[in-house]
């Protein structure tokens, strides 16, 4: 009896393991209709910037962003398939189990009643009759295929299709545009690249800031939290405002007793200023643009032009005072590394010419190290030097040089010799 | 629920075993066993039977060749865990039990080897 009755319990806890499984597939339909949705969205806040000088005005506006869609509604159907593998085996395990069982217990009656005389248990019982042998056998078979047959039954009655109808819509297209444009008041704030940082009352959407008293330039406009954009014309315009301000703050000066960086950024910003000042910076940026002609002519400062007023090297080394020596072992070589740093100054060069790449510009070697050296047309020394010769220069940095493949930094030579 | 769980388990106890067997049954079952040739030396040294008339002696001694036959001394119950050591070959009667069982049989249970007219 113990095995059978295993089997039994075995048969009953695999049942409960059936597993039905589900397969969900999604079938699209025809097209039902095409509608647009319109969405209005938080938009930025823009600003238009006009100048007239010193003033800027400003007319700050809010807008939304108003966002049209094109939907495509479709029909969908979302169908889920059931199945169990284990129904069909079940099923037909408990419909063979417990037909079986039936013909057992209709075999009983059949068969005889009578007690197995042949045998007395230790409890002195005789031995089950042939009738009673079968009805237990019955209730085995019955114990495995009832259970079979719910198991199949209940898998198969999950088993099968639903579908589910529904509708669908997809993007098919999207458009923005700004839209409802409204004046703003309020307080915007322009700001600088120095910590600059001024407010300026806006009513109705108009403002204005005055660049009297600008500690410098404006790069930034922001209301409240909010960043005001500008468009192409609008950025162009407040970077020649602050280039305004920045000339109206260095106040006239004489392009002459600037270095050449210090010139070129003025002129610049003398360029950026005449789009929108006109005719008052003309004579400035005139005179800076004539300075930095000749200076690409004769490749000297104007401050201290060579030639004419320098006779010798010590008249060189006099006017000019370098305070760099640039030569093979000294520690002044390491300020090479960033010639930017030295532009405008007056250097010292002790070393051998490399090679002359051109008419106007040669190559130094100073102890491992190589610059360029910018040869004026109109100059006063006198000589040829050859490569391989020895020489020393008194020079004016100019930052870096671009020749070729090769970038070094770049000297403008006031005056050269042979040495040592 | 309890009861039908009630009917079911007996229904499949009830197709394990048989009705209980009489008396005299159980009785002629021990006889049966112990006279099965060959017959082991315990059973004629101490029931004072040869092996030919075994069965026949001892059926006579004990007054269970009748079906009306009922124990007194030893009680039914006595005679059935006496009789145990008998069965481990087998439960079916065609099968001889060991000597040693036969043997165990007769010193664990000096009632019955009176019971069969012997000397315990």
């Amino acid at each position: 009896m113990r095995g059978p009755s295993l089997v039994v319990l075995l048969a009953l806890a695999g049942g409960g393991c059936v597993r039905v499984e589900n397969t969900v597939r999604t079938e699209r339909g025809p097209l039902l209709r095409t509608f647009t949705r319109a969405q209005v969205l938080p938009g930025a806040v823009h600003a238009g910037l006009r100048v007239r000088w010193p003033t800027l005005a400003l007319e700050v506006t809010e807008r939304d962003v108003c966002l049209d869609t094109t939907i495509e509604e479709y029909a969908e159907e979302r169908i889920t398939e059931r199945s169990s593998p284990a129904a069909g085996p079940a099923l037909s395990t408990g419909l063979a189990t417990t037909l079986g069982a039936g013909l057992l217990f209709g075999l009983s009656f059949i068969v005889s009643a009578a007690p197995d005389t042949s045998l007395i248990d230790t409890a002195g019982r005789y031995g089950p009759s042939l009738r009673q042998q079968l009805q237990g056998y019955t209730l085995l078979s019955l114990g495995i295929g009832l259970p079979a047959l719910a198991v199949g039954a209940v898998a198969m009655l999950r088993s099968g299709e639903d579908v589910e109808a529904r509708r669908v819509e997809q993007e098919a297209s999207q458009r923005q545009a700004p839209c409802n444009p409204r004046p703003v008041t309020g307080a915007v704030t322009a700001k600088g690249p120095t910590g600059l940082s001024v407010s300026v009352p806006v009513r109705d959407g108009v403002g204005e800031l005055l660049a009297t008293g600008l500690p410098g330039p404006v790069d930034e406009l922001v209301l409240g939290d909010r960043p005001v954009e500008l468009d192409e014309a609008g950025l162009l315009t407040l970077a020649a405002f602050s280039a305004c301000v920045v000339v109206e703050a260095e106040g006239a000066r004489a392009p002459e007793s600037l270095g050449d960086g210090a010139l070129v950024a003025r002129a610049e910003r003398l360029r950026a200023c005449n789009q929108v000042r006109g005719a008052e910076v003309e004579g400035p940026l005139a005179a800076a643009e004539a300075e930095l002609a000749r200076r690409r002519e004769t490749g000297a400062p104007g401050a201290f032009a060579p030639g004419a007023s320098v006779a010798s090297f010590e008249d060189a080394v006099s006017a000019y005072a370098p305070r760099l020596v640039l030569r093979p072992g000294s520690t002044d070589l390491a300020r090479l590394d960033a010639p930017e740093s030295l532009e405008g100054q007056a250097v010292v060069m002790q070393g051998v010419v490399s090679y002359g790449l051109a008419q106007n510009i040669g190559v130094l070697e100073l102890g491992g190290r190589e610059v360029f050296v910018f040869i004026p047309e109109k100059r006063a020394w006198g000589g040829a030097f050859t490569n391989g010769s020895r020489v020393e220069a008194v020079a004016v940095m100019a930052g870096w040089q671009t020749v070729g493949e090769k970038t070094l930094p770049l000297a403008r030579l006031v005056w050269l010799r042979a040495a040592y | 629920m309890r009861k039908s769980l009630v009917v079911i388990c007996g229904w499949c106890l009830a197709g394990c075993v048989g009705p209980e067997a009489p008396d005299a049954a159980v009785c002629r079952d021990v006889v049966t066993r112990l006279c099965r040739g060959p017959v082991c030396a315990p059973v004629t040294e101490r029931l004072g039977v040869d092996a030919a008339g075994c069965e026949a002696a001892l059926l006579s001694r004990t007054g269970c060749a009748s079906d009306a036959f009922g124990f007194s001394t030893p009680g039914r119950v006595q005679f059935l865990d006496c009789r145990v050591p008998l069965l481990r070959q087998g439960a079916a009667q065609a099968i001889r039990p060991a000597c040693s069982d036969v043997e165990e049989f007769f010193v664990d249970c000096p009632e019955v080897v009176r019971f069969f007219g012997g000397a315990p």
